[in-house]
C-alpha cells in the first residue's frame, strides 16, 4: 500500500505545478491554453539543453521557466485585441513551439541520467531525499501560485476571466494583464516539465502530448468531488488548489491502482473512463453551473 | 446510502484488495515495456519470449504491458515493476529506458533497441543495466544502395521527429556525400504531414528511402503508392515495411532483437550481473525484398540480389500476403 | 445659474444594415445636476442616445459636445456591470482603486443600498436577487461618483416592489453626489414621479421636452410617447 501511494506521490508532485496552471488558465482566465503542452516540453527541452552545454542547474531552471513565460507571451500576442479566437490562438502557438521545441533542444530526446541537475545530488543520498528535494519545489511553486492568485493581481486576472469588458471600463489595460497572466501559466507549465525531465532522466519532445486534457480532466474531476462534500462556498483559491490536488491525485491513483489490480494498459483508459463517470454520475449535481465555485 | 459513498466505500475496498494482493509464486518476473502499439514491438517481444523459454528452463512469468505512448501511464508501469520487485525490467526504445533507469536502481535493466552508449552504461552506479543496439550503420545502408543503383543521386530521406531518428538522418546526408548522392531529408512530424510532404516531392527525386522509423513506417502504403506513381524504389531499414509495400530494405529481423535481449536475459537469471555483459549489436544483415511491390515500381529485382551476394547478406521474400 | 454640461446639436444616427435613421433632428442641451428621464417605447431610439453619449456609436451628423467628464453607464443587465462569478467584496475592491480599505468599510458603504449586502459581502454576486446585483451595481458606480450617470431602463429587469425602491435609491444617490443623470424608461410612472425633466422619443424623434414638471404636463402626448 505505501509503495502505491508513494507512487502516487512522486507523479503526483512534478504534475501538480502544470495542474494549478491548467486552473488558472482554465477557470480563471476561461481559456483553454492548448499552448501548455509545448511550454511544459519547452521548459524540459531548455534545462536539458542547457544542462548539457554546461550551464549551472540553477541559472538553467530560471532561464527554462522564463521560457515558458516567453510563450504564454507570445499566445497572448497572437489573441490581441480578440482579432484569434483564444483556443485557436493557444492551437497556433502549439504548432509554431512543436518547430520550436526541436530547434532549441536540437534532437528529439536528451539523456539527463548523468548529468548535474537541481535534483541529481538529493537522488544520490536517497530516493526518499530526492523526492523530498521535488517536493519542496512543487510545494514552493504552489505556495508562491497561491499567494499571487491571492493579491490584487490574482483579483484582476479572475476579473479579467470574468469580464473583460468592464474590467476595460474600469480602466485597467487587458491585454497587459493577460500577457502576464499566460506568462505566468506556461512558467508554471515550464516548471513543471523541468521538473518531470529530471525525475523521469530526459527531456523528450512528445513528452507533453496530451498533458493539458489529463490536466483539465484531473482538476473537473476534483472540483465535481469537493463540490459534493463542500457545500458552502469556501474561498476561491484554496477551492482551487483542493480540488487540483484531489484530481491529481485521484487519476494517477486510478492509473497506478488499475495497472496493480493487473488490468491490462491497454484497456486500462477504457476501464478508468469507465469509473470516473460513475464516479461523476454519482457525485456532480447537475444544477451547479459548470467551472463555478 | 448515496450512490456516491457507495462508489466511494467500493473503490476503497479495491484499493485495500490491491494492497493486500497476495505474492505470485517464487519464479522469477519480468516486465517487458513496450512504448506503443506496433508490429516491431510484437516481434522483439515474441523473439525474447520464445527464446528466454529455451534458454531458461524454469518457469518464468513474463508480464507485457504497452504504454500507448503515454508518458504517465509509461512511470506508472515502470513503478509498479519496481515496487513489485520485478526479477527483470526489460524496456524497449530509447524513451522507455531512460525512464526506466530514472525510476528503478535495484533490480537489472535489459534495455532493447535503445540509444545507449557504454558511457551511460558506466555512468550508472550501481550499474545494473544491459543493452541490445539495433542501429545499422548509414555507411552500410548507402553503401549498398549505391551497389544497386550507381546512377543514383538524388534521394529524398523521409523521417519523423523520433529521437532515434535525428542523428541518423545527419549521419546518412553526409555518407551521402561521400558516394555523391545528393540526400535531401523531409520531415513529417505526424502523418497527416506525411500526406503532403509525399506529394510535394522534389521532381528530381530518383528514390525513397526511410530509417527505422514507426511513424514513417506506420504511413508506408502512402510511400509505397507514390513510388509506384514515379517508377522510383521505396527503400527502407525494416523487414515489416516491406511486407507493407516498400520495395526492398536492408536490415535486421526484429525478432532477433528480442532473441539478443532473451540471451542477456537468461545470463542475468543465471546470476550473471547486468553491467558484466557485453553491448549486443544487431551485425547480421538481411535484405529484404518485396518482388510484387518492386514490379509496381517497375525495378529489377536482380540488382538487389546481386548487390546482397556481393557483400555476402542473407536475402528474404517478403510480401504483403505473408505476416511474420 | 446652472451650466450646460452636455449639447447635443442637431445629432442624426443611422446603423449600417438598418435602413431608417435610428435618431434624427435631436436638439438638446443638458445641464449641471439635471435628472433627466427619457421616455419612450421600444424602438424609440432612447437606448441609442445613451450609447451616443458614452461613445459606444458615434452621430452620423451634428455633434454632441461635452467637456472630458467621467461618464458611467448601468444597463437592465446587471452582469455587463458586475462580475460574477466573483464576491460582493471582489467586485468593490475591484471598482475601488484603493486596496487597503478594509472590508468593514465597504460593508457601511453598500449597506446604505440594499441592508441585505452587508451580510452577503463574501457571497458570489451570481447567488444574490436581481434587486441586490442591481443595487450593487448602482452602488459601485457611484463608488467614484461620475460627473454623468447613464441609467438605460436599469429598473426595468425587476418587479415592481424591487424597482420602486432601486429607483427611490437612485434619485438619492444622484442628488447627494450632486450628478447629473439621465435615465431611460418607457414607463410613464417614472417619468411622472423622478427627476426633473424629460425628453419624450417617438421614432428617432423628440416627440416633447418638459422642464418644469410643475407646469401644465400634456400627458396625451407622454402617453403617446411609451406606446
Amino acid at each position: 500500500m505505501s509503495n502505491l501511494i508513494f507512487s502516487v506521490m512522486t507523479q503526483s508532485l512534478t504534475f501538480l505545478p502544470l495542474s494549478l496552471a491548467i486552473s488558472i488558465s482554465y477557470s480563471i482566465l476561461r481559456a483553454t491554453d492548448m499552448t501548455l503542452d509545448g511550454s511544459f516540453v519547452l521548459g524540459a527541452g531548455v534545462f536539458a539543453r542547457l544542462i548539457t552545454q554546461g550551464c549551472s542547474p540553477p541559472l538553467a531552471g530560471i532561464i527554462a521557466l522564463f521560457s515558458g513565460a516567453s510563450c504564454g507571451m507570445m499566445v497572448s500576442l497572437i489573441q490581441r485585441g480578440g482579432k484569434v479566437d483564444p483556443l485557436l490562438a493557444g492551437i497556433l502557438a502549439y504548432f509554431i513551439l512543436v518547430s520550436a521545441n526541436l530547434a532549441v533542444m536540437g534532437k528529439p530526446n536528451i539523456n539527463l541520467l548523468s548529468q548535474t541537475t537541481l535534483l541529481s545530488s538529493a537522488f544520490s543520498i536517497s530516493e526518499l531525499t530526492g523526492w523530498s528535494v521535488v517536493a519542496c519545489y512543487s510545494i514552493a511553486i504552489c505556495i508562491v501560485t497561491c499567494l499571487a492568485i491571492n493579491s490584487r493581481f490574482g483579483l484582476i486576472l479572475r476579473g479579467l476571466g470574468d469580464n473583460p469588458a468592464l474590467l476595460q471600463r474600469l480602466g485597467k489595460n487587458i491585454e497587459t494583464y493577460r500577457l502576464a497572466g499566460f506568462a505566468f501559466t506556461n512558467l508554471l507549465s515550464a516548471a513543471s516539465g523541468c521538473l518531470t525531465a529530471q525525475t523521469v532522466g530526459y527531456a523528450d519532445i512528445g513528452m507533453g502530448f496530451g498533458m493539458t486534457l489529463t490536466g483539465i480532466g484531473a482538476i473537473i474531476l476534483g472540483q465535481q468531488i469537493l463540490r459534493f462534500f463542500i457545500k458552502k462556498s469556501a474561498p476561491r483559491i484554496v477551492f482551487e488548489f483542493t480540488a487540483c490536488l484531489i484530481g491529481v491525485f485521484i487519476y494517477f491513483l486510478a492509473i497506478n491502482g488499475l495497472l496493480r489490480l493487473d488490468i491490462n494498459p491497454v484497456y486500462l483508459k477504457m476501464v478508468l473512463g469507465m469509473i470516473l463517470i460513475l464516479f461523476l454520475r454519482t457525485a456532480v449535481n447537475p444544477n451547479l453551473s459548470r467551472n463555478v465555485t | 446510502m448515496k450512490p456516491f459513498i457507495k462508489h466511494c466505500i467500493i473503490l476503497l475496498i479495491l484499493t485495500g484488495l490491491m494492497a493486500c494482493q497476495p505474492e505470485k509464486s517464487s519464479q522469477p518476473k519480468i516486465g517487458i515495456i513496450v512504448p506503443l502499439e506496433h508490429t516491431a514491438m510484437k516481434e522483439i517481444v515474441a523473439g525474447f519470449s520464445e527464446t528466454l523459454t529455451n534458454l531458461y528452463h524454469q518457469p518464468v512469468y513474463i508480464k507485457v504491458a504497452n504504454a500507448q505512448s503515454d508518458n504517465n501511464l509509461q512511470r506508472a508501469i515502470i513503478q509498479q515493476m519496481r515496487d513489485e520487485n520485478y526479477t527483470m525490467i526489460v524496456p524497449i526504445g530509447t524513451g522507455a529506458t531512460e525512464m526506466s533507469l530514472a525510476i528503478v536502481h535495484n533490480q537489472p535493466i535489459v534495455s532493447l533497441a535503445a540509444k545507449l552508449s557504454e558511457h551511460d552504461r558506466e555512468q550508472r552506479n550501481p550499474c545494473n543495466v544491459a543493452l541490445v543496439r539495433d542501429e545499422i550503420s548509414s555507411k552500410k545502408i548507402i553503401e549498398f544502395i549505391h551497389a544497386v543503383y550507381p546512377t543514383i543521386k538524388n534521394i529524398a530521406l523521409i523521417h519523423s521527429a523520433a529521437d532515434k531518428v535525428f542523428p541518423e538522418v545527419n549521419e546518412t546526408i553526409s555518407i551521402g556525400k561521400q558516394y555523391g548522392i545528393t540526400i535531401t531529408h523531409i520531415m513529417a512530424a505526424t502523418l497527416p504531414e506525411l500526406t503532403s510532404s509525399v506529394q510535394s516531392l522534389p521532381r528530381e527525386t530518383q528514390a525513397i528511402f526511410i530509417l527505422k522509423d514507426s511513424l514513417i513506417v506506420s504511413g508506408i502504403s502512402t510511400l509505397a503508392k507514390a513510388a509506384s506513381e514515379r517508377h522510383i524504389p521505396l527503400i527502407t531499414s525494416d523487414q515489416g515495411s516491406v511486407q507493407d509495400g516498400a520495395g526492398f530494405a536492408l536490415g535486421v529481423h526484429e525478432k532477433e532483437i528480442g532473441v539478443a535481449g532473451a540471451k542477456l536475459a537468461s545470463e542475468i537469471l543465471l546470476g550473471k550481473p547486468a553491467c558484466a555483459l557485453p553491448i549486443a549489436e544487431m551485425k547480421t544483415l538481411t535484405v529484404f525484398i518485396n518482388k510484387k511491390a518492386l514490379f509496381g515500381e517497375t525495378q529489377n529485382e536482380k540488382l538487389i540480389s546481386d548487390a546482397a551476394a556481393k557483400f555476402g547478406y542473407k536475402i528474404e521474400f517478403t510480401d504483403s500476403t505473408k505476416k511474420v | 445659474m446652472k451650466n450646460t454640461i452636455l449639447s447635443i446639436e442637431n445629432v442624426a444616427l443611422k446603423i449600417p444594415g438598418v435602413e431608417k435613421n435610428i435618431l434624427s433632428e435631436i436638439n438638446y442641451q443638458v445641464e449641471e445636476n439635471d435628472f433627466i428621464v427619457i421616455l419612450g417605447s421600444n424602438g424609440s431610439g432612447k437606448s441609442s442616445l445613451l450609447k451616443l453619449l458614452n461613445h459606444h456609436y458615434q452621430p452620423t451628423s451634428g455633434k454632441i459636445l461635452f467637456n472630458s467628464h467621467t461618464i458611467k453607464t448601468l444597463t437592465q443587465n446587471c452582469h455587463e456591470s458586475l462580475f460574477t462569478s466573483l464576491t460582493v467584496l471582489e467586485n468593490c475592491y475591484l471598482y475601488s482603486s484603493d486596496r487597503k480599505k478594509n472590508p468593514n468599510y465597504f460593508a457601511e458603504y453598500i449597506k446604505k443600498f440594499n441592508p441585505n449586502l452587508e451580510l452577503k459581502l463574501n457571497q458570489k454576486v451570481e447567488k444574490l436577487s436581481g434587486g441586490e446585483k442591481q443595487a450593487l451595481a448602482l452602488a459601485l458606480c457611484v463608488l467614484h461618483p461620475p460627473k454623468i450617470l447613464l441609467l438605460d431602463e436599469h429598473t426595468s429587469a425587476l418587479d415592481p416592489k424591487s424597482a420602486q425602491k432601486l429607483m427611490v435609491l437612485t434619485q438619492e444617490v444622484v442628488a447627494q453626489h450632486k450628478i447629473t443623470c439621465l435615465l431611460t424608461t418607457h414607463d410613464l410612472d417614472i417619468a411622472l414621479n423622478y427627476g426633473n425633466r424629460i425628453l419624450a422619443l417617438r421614432n428617432g424623434k423628440i416627440l416633447q421636452i418638459i422642464d418644469d414638471k410643475n407646469s401644465n404636463l400634456n400627458q396625451d402626448s407622454l402617453l403617446a410617447a411609451c406606446y
